[in-house]
């Protein structure tokens, strides 16, 4: 999975833990999504796009292969 | 731990248990209970002493916990099969043997708590250099744990059914296997600490720019 998760949050000026604090999770969760290393669910992914103003489809994308 | 509620109700029957074993004189079993409820509480501990409230139990946590516990049972069930297999033999009536075994198993045990606890924080501090360390370290231990399970059956069988010792097995079921165990046990822990130092000064270090931006 790509993320831009942090391209976006560093647009928006916010740090890990204002981001994490505004969706729900530990900072952990947002540092592990940022790399790609985590695969939220539908629920979280649409909560941290709303958090950062886009939609979905621009911060997670999926490699075909 | 979702709530305080829950957290208090945990704290109180540990407390319970803890001066039941005082009082039972079972003193290694009280230690082993406090340390036990201090490593899987310490993020509750921590965040109620700092920021007065319990660290948010989010989806991937919570998926983690299924999980650590799930594997911890699998584990455990097969260590004690195996272990008993083994102690039926005639490979650990020598006392240091059974020591060395007792050990060895613990040690596994400790060192696969102490990774699932900690792996999450430590991991996003550690480079591709120091990720393949730890994973050589854990493949290294746990190869040495399958070798000395069938060292100790290949010495049992080999014993039972030819009627022949050979000391070959037992030399590595009980120095080499456990030498091997040790070292990458301790070179993961190490590895997983520098990683948790490095997780305590990227919070400090943020804590910091965030009091500055403000």
């Amino acid at each position: 999975m790509k993320t831009r998760v942090r391209e976006y949050r560093a647009g928006c000026g916010i740090t890990q833990e204002k981001l994490a604090e505004t969706v729900g999770v530990r900072r952990e969760t947002i540092i592990f999504l940022e790399k790609g290393k985590y695969n939220p669910s539908l629920r979280l992914a649409h909560h941290v796009a709303r958090a950062l103003g886009v939609g979905i489809e621009e911060i997670f994308s999926f490699d075909d292969e | 731990m979702k709530t305080k509620r829950t957290l208090v109700i945990l704290a109180v029957t540990a407390l319970v248990a803890a001066l039941l074993m005082l009082w039972l004189r079972a003193y290694y079993v009280f230690l082993a209970t406090v340390v036990g409820l201090l490593l899987l509480g310490h993020r509750e501990v921590w965040s109620l002493i700092r920021y007065r409230r319990l660290p948010v139990m989010d989806e991937r946590v919570r998926g983690n916990h299924v999980k650590a516990v799930r594997n911890a049972g699998v584990f455990f069930v097969i260590a004690a099969v195996l272990l008993m297999l083994v102690l039926s033999g005639d490979l650990l009536r020598n006392v240091l043997a059974a020591r060395i075994v007792a050990l060895l198993f613990l040690s596994v045990g400790a060192a696969y708590l102490f990774s699932y606890l900690y792996y999450d924080a430590a991991e996003p501090n550690l480079g591709q250099k120091a990720l393949r360390c730890l994973k050589v370290f854990m493949i290294t231990a746990g190869i040495a744990v399958a070798v000395f399970i069938a060292s100790s059956i290949l010495q049992n069988a080999i014993g039972g059914v030819l009627g022949i010792e050979r000391r070959v097995f037992l030399f590595f079921a009980m120095v080499i296997c456990p030498a091997t165990v040790a070292v990458g046990l301790l070179g993961s822990v190490v590895v997983l600490c520098k990683g948790l130092i490095g997780n305590l000064r990227n919070k400090d270090e943020e804590s910091e720019a965030n009091e500055n931006e403000s």
